[in-house]
């Protein structure tokens, strides 16, 4: 398996549990909607994290570009970030309203970072990192026990 | 020194804003030519208010904003740049105003003169935005079926385009003939071409994407365009040498497009995983299933050799259809790019320290509400219902429908306006905070 497959399958994981705590949210279902929130930033953080700390400083080291698109993709992760904490203040207050008017701004704002990623970005990876899936996987697992 | 954050090549606020706030602007006065002129104006299919009416909706509100979403959303579906957005948007989007402008008055007032006008601006507008935009496509890294089909897209957009403008030439000189045999040529290149195939290649992308479904087979994103494409090229050539059974494969082919693509979006968005059902998604729905009505409709009167009302294939297909998916994508993009604008320039501010604390911008929800967008929806989805019965029973719809379609109009106008208005209020705003 390429970086590219393993890691779209992950975009896809973590939209699953975003899509549940938004389904709770609009339900008023509070417990729930914070429950699957919680479960859907780990998964973030945890994608993003070893985007930031494995793949994006491999990538740089062997292709010696350090400012070009994973400059751009660590700032789109900063500003998701800023929307998990607001979104997590409206789950706090119970409003329904705010917090899926910021999921619906997330959901764009990540899903066009996840294109940029799976079209182009991964694409450069597999070209020029070791195309050793188990690697990759060890760093995932390695992760949850942290 | 680090750079401050970059829009990550997204074109500037104003870019994407004119096309996408004129668009309604030219719905809102082919609703008024309607109210205006009357029931008398559809009572045959070639009359100048119709035509006047029909590209104020399929130039002005359909090609206007799909140009206008094209320079908007290549950068982020595509990875590439639109060159020199500002200066090139303006030197797009002015004589195209002006040049639609320039050929509804020409058919409302008889004036031969202003079609050769209209005919310069468009003319140039298009050449000038396919030359640039197929250029970019083709140097593009990316390989996804969208790609491709942009690409088949600008084609029949320039087919569509030749095809306009020797038949206007037929309206407004006294040299050409009116070549009213390529009527038909025309309009598929344009609708079943130019319109479907861009929004079946945006659809592949943005369904999946916003609406956390499945994604498209592969083999509808593979082939499907091709297939119209080529459909439609064999229908050309049957003009030049009359082949009744090509033109009876191609027909069919194209009927069996139509299906899989409506089919095949309603069934990704009926097993969605999102189960909020947001107004883009009705609107997808509501225009899948027009694709599908009028096909249907269409196959069966064919069959039985019935004829159908002059105008219903046309309001299903460019009111129903187009519009329909095109409002509900506006309520996407314009409140995100707003958002995306804004929060970047608030990062800016605070990155060259001009402001300690973090100002929250308003989520999208803020930027058009719910409600308000819900409304509009009502009322277009309403003015749709009016506008097929009014096509059927003219004399009792016509003014109803008329009516209807303006205020779903001025509706859709003022919800974008007033995001604008929003857009440049918070943005004074944002930086006296500090
Ligand atoms: C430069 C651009 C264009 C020009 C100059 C133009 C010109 C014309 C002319 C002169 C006719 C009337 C032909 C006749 O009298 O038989 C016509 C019909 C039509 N055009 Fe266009 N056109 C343009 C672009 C488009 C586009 C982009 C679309 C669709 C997306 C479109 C859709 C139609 C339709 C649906 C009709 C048939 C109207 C009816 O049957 O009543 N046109 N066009
Ligand atoms: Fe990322
Ligand atoms: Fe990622």
């Amino acid at each position: 398996m390429k970086i590219k497959q393993f890691m779209t399958q992950d975009h896809k994981d973590c939209d699953l549990l975003f899509a549940k705590a938004e389904n709770a949210a609009a339900k008023d279902d509070w417990t729930t909607a914070s429950q699957a929130f919680n479960a859907f930033v780990q998964a973030m953080e945890r994608h993003l994290g070893i985007e930031e700390q494995e793949l994006f400083p491999a990538f740089e080291e062997e292709t010696g570009v350090k400012t070009g698109p994973t400059e751009m993709m660590r700032m789109e992760h900063d500003q998701m970030r800023v929307l998990f904490a607001e979104m997590e203040y409206a789950l706090e207050q119970k409003n329904c309203d705010d917090y899926l008017g910021i999921a619906d701004t997330l959901l764009i704002l990540m899903q066009q970072h996840n294109m940029k990623e799976e079209q182009m970005l991964y694409n450069m990876m597999d070209q020029h990192l070791p195309n050793d899936f188990s690697h990759w996987q060890k760093k995932f697992d390695e992760w949850d026990e942290d | 020194m680090r750079a401050d954050l970059s829009l990550q090549q997204a074109p500037p606020f104003s870019v994407p804003a004119r096309f996408l706030v004129s668009a309604p602007f030219f719905g809102l006065l082919a609703a008024l030519i309607l109210l205006w002129y009357g029931p008398e104006m559809i009572s045959h299919r070639w009359s100048p208010e119709v035509l006047a009416v029909t590209h104020f909706l399929t130039l002005g509100f359909l090609t206007m904003s799909m140009l206008g979403a094209m320079m908007q959303l290549m950068p982020v579906l595509m990875g590439m740049v639109f060159p020199r957005a500002v200066l090139f948007s303006g030197i797009i989007h002015t004589p195209l105003f002006a040049g639609i402008l320039c050929l509804g008055l020409a058919w409302l007032m008889q004036i031969d003169l202003l079609f050769i006008v209209a005919l310069v601006l468009l003319g140039f507008s298009f050449s000038l935005f396919i030359v640039l935009t197929a250029d970019r496509l083709l140097r593009s890294a990316n390989r996804h079926a969208t790609r491709s089909m942009m690409l088949l897209a600008l084609l029949a957009l320039f087919f569509t385009t030749c095809l306009g403008i020797y038949l206007a030439m037929g309206h407004g000189t006294e040299t050409v003939p009116l070549a009213r045999q390529l009527t038909d040529l025309h309009l598929s290149w344009g609708l079943l071409g130019w319109v479907l195939l861009l929004i079946s290649a945006v659809a592949y992308q943005v369904v999946p994407m916003f609406q956390i479904t499945d994604e498209y087979p592969v083999i509808v994103q593979r082939w499907l365009g091709w297939l119209i494409f080529i459909a439609l090229l064999s229908l050309s050539l049957t003009y030049l040498w009359p082949l009744e059974i090509v033109k009876t494969i191609s027909t069919i082919v194209l009927a069996s497009c139509l299906l899989t693509f409506a089919l095949s979006t309603l069934w990704l968005l009926h097993k969605r995983r999102r189960l909020l059902a947001d107004i883009t998604m009705r609107f997808w729905q509501l225009a899948m299933s027009c694709l599908l009505l009028l096909t249907s409709v269409w196959g069966i009167a064919t069959l039985i050799h019935a004829d159908l009302p002059a105008f219903l294939l046309g309001v299903l297909m460019i009111h129903g259809f187009a519009m329909s998916t095109i409002n509900g994508m506006m309520y996407k993009i314009i409140p995100f790019i707003i958002w995306l604008h804004l929060s970047v320039h608030n990062k800016n501010l605070r990155g060259r320290g001009e402001r300690s604390s973090q100002v929250n911008v308003p989520h999208m929800r803020k930027i058009i509400p719910e409600a308000a967008a819900l409304w509009q929806f009502r009322f277009h989805l309403l003015s749709l219902v009016l506008l097929l019965l009014a096509t059927i029973w003219p004399l009792w719809f016509f003014y109803p429908a008329a009516l209807l379609f303006a205020i779903a109009q001025a509706f859709l106008l003022f919800n974008l306006l007033k995001s604008v208005r929003f857009y440049n209020k918070k943005l004074a705003e944002l930086s006296t905070f500090i």
